[in-house]
């Protein structure tokens, strides 16, 4: 059908506007103001409406673990099969008989130990686990639970939260499967969290440094948008963009955002780390820290992080019981109380109320055998642990029961003989429906027809 | 009944038998579609590609063009990073240098800020210039300011051996021809003249205006590949 004058009008002139507030906001964030000071900017010089547009976030923020080399087998100790732990059994592969007790309220059955995080949230708050996807023995690549519809889904999330802007919309810390989506941007690597905060910290910005001082910060990016117009091609269509882009990095340039992205032992001592906390588990907690920060400031919309990597076979011939679960649940929640404390400087909402986290292993190991915790998972199961912060149902869906094969769950949430394809397609999808926010709309052209609302978490409120 | 009338009548029933029709109705097709289902489907209609954001689309098509013409003009790819350390090289900057910060140690680890291949696990370069990568490209450029200065004022470059950047604090036409790769015009001058004489005096750092002369330059010059 013909468009009318009016609706071209109005089509331009939000296209105009989303770019207008997309550019505002990347480069307030480039330059360190809050995005406070760019909405107020924009209330001024372009309206009220076009302020409350850039304020509202249509996806949630992600930080995702990939818990590659048998890794993913602790998570089972902090959120376990709900059978398997409340069977009892000695000889399972769960390092508190006796002492996992049903969460109350969730609408899938959920079971807590001693060791389980985030014990304080509100039951439609807490963990959804799904029983899908399939053994990889070993790998950090994991794909089976990493994969919807062929589209690498750290893609897909990153393309869904294409729109929101960031000064670096993904980061990769260490060796992690990420790839690109239509519509995602690139990944940035880096080692760990120190890396992390050298992403957003510049030498010249540091003491004795070309542009430690501000009005040589300013004059470098004068002179630099001043050079660039002299390049022939820098005013063709093509390239602007990438001058563009650039631009917003040579103004970047002579900020210091690490003194306000540091760990200070102030933050060690909230998640619990400290001399006797495992390297690896001091690690996790860093980077949940710096994480946190970089969220709070607008940074980054993304992080995927490594988890434990250790193939803990030995899990159960030593003391590891008694010292890597609790050290877990510490940094776990000194990362959660982080979230709901800190407010996005932007929306002056909680970081949690738009946070999603996730996380994924290459196999969670035997539950139901402690000797050697071997490999092998019944029916080569995998799991997806999903926080979706009230976007998704809590609970698990299928399970592993005390004796015979483990269930899987059908396109209703209802269980089901296991197909590992299958519920792995419905588990990234439910994933990519708590990123966005319940707008099955937007998820449409990576879920392809799968519908989420009402069956794995509650329906978009309209 | 006339013998006429019922011939008339036979060939009637005996059409009506044939057709299965009674008058006043439309036969029934053979080839009905189920219930609820439309005509065509997935063996004979056009699969129209839905897996992308239409929006993207005509955003990208407003600020490029068409296809027609973006696919005959060049775009701006990042320099690729094992070409950013020949030209680190070409310059007179050491690359393996250890000292921290030093525009070498900034090179060699700011391989994935700036987005280096990683074959291993097969992820090729990224080709797009980010904001991440190009602030580290142009901090390496920043800290290797003071040894191009160096080496272009000792005129040892092979690249182009006695040329010097500047007479005093002004800036010289063939110096900056050096520097950044193609012939230098008026205006490369004055702003390089103004960026020496716009930076902050330091008498311990009589030099400091001309480094940021020198980091500028080169990050407008090497933003693109």
């Amino acid at each position: 059908m013909a468009k009318s004058q009016t609706t071209k009008r109005d089509e331009e002139h939000e296209l105009t506007r989303r770019a207008l507030i997309k550019w505002s906001l990347a480069a307030g964030a480039a330059l360190g103001v809050a995005k406070s000071g760019v909405l107020s900017i924009l209330e001024k010089s372009a309206g009220k409406g076009t302020a409350f547009a850039a304020e509202a976030a249509a996806t949630t923020r992600n930080l995702h673990m990939i818990w590659g080399n048998g890794g993913a087998a602790h998570l089972t100790l902090l959120w376990p099969h709900p059978k398997v732990a409340l069977a009892n059994n000695p000889q399972f592969a769960w390092h508190r008989p006796g002492m996992a007790t049903n969460v109350a309220g969730t609408r899938n059955q959920l079971v807590r130990g001693p060791d389980t995080p985030w014990e304080g949230l509100a039951p439609a708050r807490q963990m959804t686990a799904f029983v899908c996807g399939a053994n990889q023995t070993h790998t950090q690549a994991v794909t089976s639970t990493a994969t919807l519809n062929g589209q690498n889904i750290y893609g897909v999330i990153a393309a869904l939260q294409a729109a929101a802007p960031s000064v670096v919309p993904v980061v990769a810390i260490g060796e992690v499967n990420y790839a690109t989506a239509p519509g995602s941007p690139q990944a940035t690597g880096t080692n760990n969290a120190d890396g992390l905060v050298n992403l957003f910290n510049s030498a010249a910005s540091q003491a004795n440094g070309l542009l430690v001082k501000s009005q040589d910060a300013n004059v470098y990016k004068a002179q630099y948008d001043a050079f660039t117009q002299l390049n022939r091609a820098a005013a063709r269509s093509t390239q602007k963009q990438s001058y563009q882009t650039a631009s917003s990095a040579a103004g970047f340039l002579g900020r210091n955002l690490a003194s306000r992205l540091a760990v200070t032992p102030a933050d060690e001592a909230r998640y619990g780390i400290n001399g006797n906390t495992r390297g690896a588990i001091a690690q996790i907690g860093r980077t949940f820290i710096v994480a946190v920060k970089a969220f709070k400031m607008g940074l980054t919309n993304s992080i995927l992080m490594p988890g434990l990597r250790d193939d803990p076979h030995g899990f159960f011939a030593g003391n590891d019981g008694t010292v890597v679960p609790p050290q877990l649940k510490l940094v776990f929640d000194g990362f959660m109380n982080d979230l709901i404390a800190n407010t996005d400087d932007a929306t002056g909402r909680s970081l949690a109320d738009d946070f999603v986290f996730s996380a994924n292993g290459d196999t969670t190991k035997d539950s139901r055998n402690r000797d050697g915790w071997p490999d092998g998972s019944s029916q080569n199961h995998n799991v997806l642990w999903v926080w979706g912060g009230g976007n998704l149902f809590s609970g698990w869906f299928g399970e592993l029961p005390a004796t015979g094969n483990v269930q899987g769950f059908d396109a209703s949430g209802a269980l089901a003989p296991y197909n590992g394809q299958d519920t792995a397609r419905l588990a990234m999808a439910s994933l990519a429906y708590a990123i966005a926010k319940r707008d099955e709309r937007l998820i449409s052209p990576f879920a392809n027809g799968i519908q989420i609302a009402d069956r794995f978490g509650p329906a978009k409120v309209q | 009944m006339t013998r006429l009338t019922l011939t008339t009548f036979l060939v009637a029933s005996l059409a009506a038998a044939c057709t299965g029709e009674v008058e006043g109705t439309t036969p029934e097709p053979d080839n009905k579609p189920p219930e609820g289902s439309t005509t065509g489907d997935e063996e004979t209609t056009y699969d129209h590609e839905n897996n992308f954001d239409p929006w993207v689309i005509i955003d990208r098509l407003a600020k490029e063009g068409p296809a027609r013409y973006t696919s005959r003009v060049h775009s701006c790819p990042k320099p690729r990073y094992r070409t950013l350390g020949n030209v680190l090289r070409s310059l007179g900057v050491n690359v393996d240098n250890q000292t921290a910060l030093s525009a070498g140690r900034l090179y060699r680890d700011g391989g994935p800020a700036m987005g280096e291949p990683n074959f291993a696990n097969r992820i090729r370069e990224n080709l797009s210039v980010t904001t991440s990568g190009a602030s580290r490209e142009f901090d390496i450029w920043a800290a290797a300011a003071p040894e191009i200065m160096t080496a272009l004022g000792a005129g040892t470059l092979p690249r182009c051996p006695g040329v010097t950047l500047f007479d005093g604090n002004t800036c010289r036409e063939d110096g900056i021809t050096c520097l950044i790769g193609t012939p230098a015009t008026a205006q490369h001058i004055t702003y390089c003249n103004t960026t020496v004489s716009s930076a902050t005096q330091d008498p311990a750092n009589p030099d400091h205006g001309k480094r940021l002369a020198v980091a500028a330059m080169l990050a407008a010059a090497y933003t693109c590949e």
